[in-house]
């Protein structure tokens, strides 16, 4: 099986925790239907750099970053962290 | 050791220009900085960054020979030996020797670093 | 006093005098800056029933404490008056680098009372400030001012310019700066036109001093490490706002043929990365942004070069009048730049004639013969010409889609896309209540900038209509223009997840004063609050009739896309103010009770 390197970032990670391999040869909105992320979450697909479309085919060594848009959600404050 | 800039990759922020006014006086004043991004809007839409080749040009001209290097092998301007005659800001082929009303003595890059590492897009590096 | 540069400067530009006052600590203390300062400015500074186009109202310029110092997108300059739009409160702000050479220069705000008998420019060089003769500027474009000021001043004066649509008095004409960066909504370059103040130029040399300098630089260096490690950077920056037009298209957000959908057939031609590849020639940063998102194109086939199109340009003036090719977008946001025209009120005023033509409501008699066809490029273009040189049919749509609805009548105030008078930017938001309440309620008008809930609704159901949205929208109406008060940009909270633990932290480094993130967070509310109590004051029988979004919301469901025959009803409309009022401590009508304005302090000074 062909793989391809899964990144998922930011409020993502509530859904995927953490960066996973998968099978090439699915478009991006399968690969988000398998790993139960709900596409209408993902702002931008970065594939190698590259925005693409979630209709894109992916190829075996492809980078996958899928980033979200955290805007209207994340608005934890964690004032103690800086020094 | 050389500061370099890769203007093409620059978006003209002068994150660089406050880092050094920081690191090396302590202020918050791009103007006392010690490299220089000039921008070209609206055509061609181009940022220009210059720095300080450590040609050594400037210290063939002092006419106090106050231009040293330091251990890293930047030249820097001994204050107060300078006579602020002004020869080495002429000289400077970069124009990258710099005055300011706060100071009698010009200043120049010292290869601090300090710029290269709040530059975001990383048009700024240590060759 | 730290964190600022301690000197406000007063222009009266019919007298043609100049005085520099110190900076009120208590202003300082109470409203930190920018959009604070200019609420608190407007609120106690205007006579009730102030003209907005009159030598009474004031243009307010105002910087913020992280103005100007190492903090990522410290650049953001706020302009502020009484609208013309809108006659209400009015304040937008604007990025690049004016605001941090403002605080070099040594001043914390610019106030402009009166009016200039002949075209002047300020200024700024240091502690020399005069107003300048500038008869030879008056009607030439934004960017081409910019330019020749440059040239006659130096590269280092930083320039803030209106266009010719200013000059004529077009209701949403923005103010220019950095070649291409706007202080675009509401009206605050109308005013500046009404003014006759056609430029500010500024340059400063001084430093801007800070309570503890080691603690300030720590945290500084740790803001720039994480936005530079955050695993968003890389595509903010390739592609800036334009990464989400497909994003918005896809969820149905995109506004279509003046809002008729949230999705445009032809979005493909709008999309980032195609911009990136084609157009986009230069990454171009406010001051002190790790991760510009301004991108500076040159389009090929219109020979022009241009900032943008951004997100909000790609939406109005691409899929709302329908044009699908980037580079003919990126011409109507170059003409709409050299004209000082707002891309988003422009975009929805040509929207907005071409749905009228479409159904008839309008014809070829009032639109001196253009077909006012979605998707035509050179009709579009045309309009735009129009409506910046107020001619014909451009002299109605110049006053906004309100005016226009109201000229025109025969329904057409269902679909005049506008909330308080205020066109609506690029959300369509009929299956995004929390988003459409953000527009209700914005203090400006139908704008995203205070509140965008969107996500919040896709996250947690987007038919649902809950208390939790109006408890968010609130929220994020806090924290949002909290950023206007700093001056300082949200985005490297927004879209890289920089912690807003560190904005209070380095606050404190810089000004010395201890305030914890909820002591902003009621700054803010209290800035809020005194907005509202500004609209209450300026408009007569102001209340929750001013909060309600067009009738299309309720009347016509969405055409097509994914939300096709969504719409949020009358009723949901009402649940929605009722839960927001409830939640602010306001009474049935949208009015801040007695206890909330005592609870914030501003009883002494708001008498509603």
């Amino acid at each position: 099986m062909k793989r391809v390197k899964v990144v998922p970032v930011g409020m993502l990670k509530k859904y995927l925790s953490e960066t996973v391999t998968a099978n090439s040869h699915q478009t991006v909105h399968q690969l988000l239907d398998g790993l139960g992320i709900p596409a209408d979450l993902v702002a931008v697909v970065m594939v190698n750099g590259r925005q693409e479309p979630k209709s894109y085919l992916l190829q075996e060594g492809d980078q996958v970053k899928l980033v979200p848009l955290v805007g209207g959600g994340q608005t934890l404050v964690k004032e103690k962290m800086v020094a | 050791m050389y500061l370099r800039a890769d203007s093409s990759k620059c978006s003209g922020c002068r994150a660089c220009l406050l880092a050094c006014s920081l690191y090396h006086f302590g202020e918050n004043n791009p103007k006392k900085a010690r490299l220089v991004i000039t921008p070209h809007f609206p055509d061609p839409g181009t940022f220009e960054v210059r720095t300080c080749t450590q040609c050594g040009e400037c210290a063939e001209v002092c006419p106090v020979d106050c231009i040293l290097q330091n251990e890293k092998g930047a030249y820097y301007i001994d204050a107060q030996e300078c006579i602020a005659c002004m020869a080495c800001v002429d000289a400077c082929p970069e124009g990258v020797i710099f005055i300011h009303p706060d100071y009698e003595a010009p200043f120049q890059c010292d290869l601090c670093e300090e710029c290269v590492s709040y530059c975001g897009p990383g048009a700024l590096y240590i060759e | 006093m730290n964190g600022y540069a301690g000197t406000v400067l007063r222009v009266d530009l019919t007298k043609g005098e100049i005085t520099k006052e110190p900076l009120n600590p208590e202003l300082a203390r109470g409203y930190l800056g920018g959009r604070g300062f200019a609420a608190m400015i407007l609120y106690q500074g205007l006579e009730k029933g102030t003209d907005p186009l009159g030598p009474e109202n004031k243009l307010i310029v105002a910087t913020g404490p992280l103005s100007g110092l190492l903090i990522p997108g410290a650049g953001k300059t706020t302009f502020a008056a009484k609208s013309p739009a809108t006659g209400g409160y009015a304040d937008s702000n604007v990025g690049g680098l004016l605001c941090a050479e403002m605080k070099y220069a040594g001043y914390d705000a610019f106030i402009f009372e009166g009016i200039s008998p002949q075209p002047v420019y300020l200024f700024v060089d240091d502690e020399e400030v005069e107003l300048r003769e500038a008869s030879r500027y008056w009607g030439q474009g934004s960017i081409t001012v910019e330019k020749a000021l440059k040239e006659e001043l130096g590269e280092e004066f930083q320039i803030a310019t209106i266009g010719p649509a200013a000059e004529r008095g077009v209701l949403y004409s923005c103010v220019t700066h950095d070649f291409g960066r706007q202080a675009g909504r509401a009206g605050v370059g109308t005013v500046m036109g009404a003014k006759r103040l056609k430029a500010i130029a500024v340059r400063g040399t001084k430093s801007i001093p800070v309570a503890d300098l080691d603690g300030y630089r720590r945290i500084s260096r740790q803001m720039y490490d994480a936005c530079r490690a955050s695993e968003a950077w890389e595509s903010w920056t390739r592609l800036g706002t334009s990464g989400v037009n497909m994003w918005s298209n896809e969820v149905g957000s995109f506004p279509t043929r003046n809002f008729q959908s949230g999705a445009f057939e032809k979005a493909e031609g709008l999309n980032g990365e195609l911009m990136r590849e084609r157009i986009v020639v230069t990454d171009k940063a406010c001051f002190g942004c790790p991760s510009p998102c301004g991108k500076y194109s040159y389009s090929r086939k219109h020979g022009v070069r241009v900032e943008g199109p951004e997100y909000e340009t790609a939406a109005m003036l691409g899929a709302n009048v329908a044009l699908s090719d980037i580079e003919d977008v990126a011409y109507a946001n170059y003409l709409c730049d050299e004209y000082g025209l707002d891309t988003i009120s422009t975009g929805n005023a040509i929207a907005f004639a071409m749905e009228c033509f479409e159904k008839g409501i309008i014809t070829t008699e009032e639109t001196e013969g253009l077909e006012l066809r979605f998707g035509e490029a050179k009709v579009i273009f045309a309009l735009l010409e129009k409506i910046a040189k107020r001619e014909g049919i451009g002299d109605i749509l110049a006053q906004g889609v309100k005016h226009a609805a109201h000229v025109w009548g025969k329904g057409s105030s269902d679909f005049a896309i506008q909330v308080k008078g205020l066109e609506m930017s690029g959300y369509e938001s009929r299956n995004a209540p929390a988003m459409l309440l953000s527009y209700m309620t914005a203090d400006v008008g139908a704008h995203h900038n205070r509140s965008w809930a969107i996500t919040y609704d896709i996250e947690v159901g987007r038919d649902k209509v809950t208390e939790d949205k109006a408890a968010k929208v609130i929220e994020l109406q806090h924290i949002r223009p909290l950023f206007d008060c700093l001056g300082c940009c949200r985005l490297q909270w927004v879209e890289l997840g920089l912690d807003l633990g560190y904005y209070a932290t380095v606050l404190k480094a810089v000004t010395g004063v201890d305030r914890s993130w909820d002591d902003l967070l009621k700054i803010s509310e209290r800035v809020w609050n005194l907005t509202r109590a500004f609209w209450v004051r300026e408009v007569e029988g102001f209340g929750r009739e001013w909060d309600y979004p067009p009738a299309r919301t309720w009347k016509e469901p969405v055409i097509s896309g994914p939300t096709k025959g969504k719409f949020v009803s009358r009723e949901d409309v009402e649940r929605l103010l009722d839960m927001y009022y409830t939640q602010r401590g306001w009474d049935k009508n949208g009015i801040p009770t007695r206890e909330k304005l005592e609870e914030l302090g501003l009883s002494d000074l708001v008498k509603i």
